[in-house]
């Protein structure tokens, strides 16, 4: 089975490395009212990724929205171990990037945060395929089997 | 960043520890986004106050702050409680519940919060003025200040707001420069001989959040009479479906005018339309259903003002709720004394509906009444209510709402 790797170079928002499954959106997304922290299920109904799990996945869409209560619910995700591994943006907002800030400052969780790469992330990822998300550098690396590119 | 002399020696622990742990937090922050410095605040908001959002991992953070002996160095109001803090007992709230809210309450009094526990702190003793820099959490705070009043804060978050209210300061990014201040785009409301009322606002926030994301839209169309309220309603709108944080509506809006030359429509690089047919699509957008039965009325988010509160007492005069249907009417411990004083809390109570203070509908636990379906003149309420009321949700105005709750019904 052959494999298609893709590097794309960003900004690093959040340091550390990490990397999963990419579950990806091209909606924007509010943790709260959006994330269900104890269970790491996106609860919008709005949204097109209502009912995902969340947990250990990279998770990538365009920018963040709504609440302002948004960091602590990211916090209580990584309490829980409902916390995605990584995040991958258009644009990071404040707030997610905030709680990401926090989750290592209050709970030692290092959850990467990759934004404004070359290409609009949520276009060339494809949820599952597997992404390896470096916060250091700025770089994210994409890998899809040649089966799932049919 | 560049830190002056003292804000080195607050983030090295000089100041103790919970200001060392704010510094860092702010610092943190300041470096990402690229902030020069930090800018001292006159205010802070925060809502790392009702239990149900900020959970176990919020009562964590508030008690080790109040163990570390922290205390809030400018003025500092907190946002609304997870519940009723007066009448928590009779709305059902489980025990367990209540005793993880007191917690939090008795952490944040330790700090010298000032219990206002409302979303309208601009309302209630915490009233920006043009140009200061603020640190404040809460959307439908931060949108009012900027535009309303032209002070000066980005949409904080929970545990920075607090950081911010301990340290003084925020770092200097965002909304505290002017030319992130600027209109990006120009927003056209066109609903011809059609006056727009109550009911038009939140629905004209609700687009614009859809529309412009987190850029700073200029509106046109507003009549020069919009009132308090009603720029309170859609402002809250538009930073719930979108992240607006600040909007300009000239001859409204202190900065529209002051920056007029900056805002004129050629800097404006998109326009987009508001007319009678968006309203009416977005209104139909913010409902998940349109008719039947109503078993959940809802007002008040944000915060009922003193006037709203009197329509409705007028509307609900000599009517009765009713039986199986619930009217709940959201505000502060003020206006619910105001209105004991100008008999409005009488009729309100006749007719079966209650107030009620402190909390609301989205930060109370308002799934355990097993409502199904929720009606709401809110914007925000209607816009978040699905996820976290767990109900179906109608918009409607305050007139539709009465309606509904006295037949049980909306057609």
């Amino acid at each position: 089975m052959r494999e298609i790797k893709l590097t794309v170079k960003g900004r690093g928002v959040i340091k550390g490395f990490a990397e999963g499954l990419a579950l990806v959106s091209r909606q924007n997304l509010s943790l709260w009212g959006g994330l269900n922290p104890e269970t790491g299920l996106i609860i919008d109904r709005r949204h097109e990724l209502y009912g995902q799990q969340v947990r250990d996945k990279v998770l990538v869409f365009p920018y963040g929205k709504g609440s302002t209560t948004g960091a602590i619910v990211l916090l209580e995700a990584v309490k829980c171990g409902n916390a995605p591994a990584a995040i991958v943006n258009v644009k990071t907002e404040p707030i997610l990037a905030s709680g990401a800030l926090m989750a290592k400052i209050f709970y030692r969780k290092t959850m990467p945060i990759v934004e404004r790469l070359d290409r609009n992330p949520v276009e060339f990822i494809r949820t599952n395929d597997y992404v390896m998300v470096n916060g250091d550098e700025g770089l994210i690396e994409v890998r899809r089997s040649r089966e799932l590119y049919k | 960043m560049h830190l002056t002399k003292q804000e080195e020696r607050m983030l090295a622990g000089d100041f103790g520890e919970s200001v060392q742990l704010a510094m860092e937090i702010l610092t943190g922050v300041g470096d990402i986004y690229g902030a020069e410095e930090m800018t001292k605040i006159a205010s802070a908001h925060t809502v790392m106050t009702p239990y149900r959002d900020i959970m176990d991992a919020g009562v964590e953070i508030c008690e080790r702050f109040a163990e570390l002996g922290a205390k809030y160095s400018v003025p500092t109001t907190l946002d609304p409680a997870g519940m009723d803090l007066q009448r928590w007992r009779e709305f059902k709230i489980p025990e367990t519940y209540a005793e993880r809210q007191m917690r939090i309450v008795r952490a944040q009094e330790k700090l010298g919060g000032i219990p206002v526990w409302t979303c309208t702190p601009y309302l209630h003793g915490n009233t920006p003025l043009l140009g200061q820099h603020l640190g404040w959490s809460e959307s439908s705070a931060v949108v009012f200040a900027n535009s309303v009043m032209g002070a000066r804060t980005n949409r904080l978050t929970a545990v920075v707001d607090m950081a911010a209210g301990i340290a003084g300061r925020v770092p200097k990014f965002g909304l505290h420069l002017d030319e992130n201040r600027r209109a990006g785009v120009l927003v056209k409301i066109e609903t011809g001989s059609k006056k727009l009322t109550d009911i038009d606002y939140p629905a004209i926030g609700y687009f614009i959040g859809k529309q412009v994301d987190d850029k700073v839209p200029m509106l046109t169309g507003i009549p020069q009479d919009v009132s308090t309220d009603q720029l309170k309603n859609m402002g809250a709108a538009a930073a719930a479906s979108g992240s607006v944080a600040l909007y300009h509506i000239p001859g409204v809006t202190p900065e529209a005018e002051k920056l007029g030359k900056v805002l004129q429509r050629d800097h404006c690089k998109e326009t987009v339309k508001l007319g009678l047919r968006e309203l009416r699509e977005t209104r139909e957008e913010m409902c998940t259903k349109r008719a039947g039965k109503v078993d959940f009325i809802a007002v008040g988010c944000p915060h009922y003002s003193i006037r709203e509160l009197g329509k409705a007492a007028a509307l609900l005069k000599g009517k009765k709720i009713r039986r199986g249907t619930e009217f709940w009417i959201y505000t502060t411990k003020h206006v619910k004394m105001l209105a004991e004083k100008m008999g409005y809390f009488d009729i309100i109570q006749s007719s079966g509906a209650q107030i009620l203070t402190e909390t609301c509908m989205l930060v109370s636990p308002t799934d355990i009444y097993g409502f199904e379906t929720m009606m709401t003149n809110s914007g925000k309420c209607a816009h978040y209510a699905p996820a976290l009321c767990k109900t179906e949700v109608v918009y409607g105005s305050i007139e539709e709402c009465v309606e509904a709750a006295i037949k049980g019904f909306v057609q």
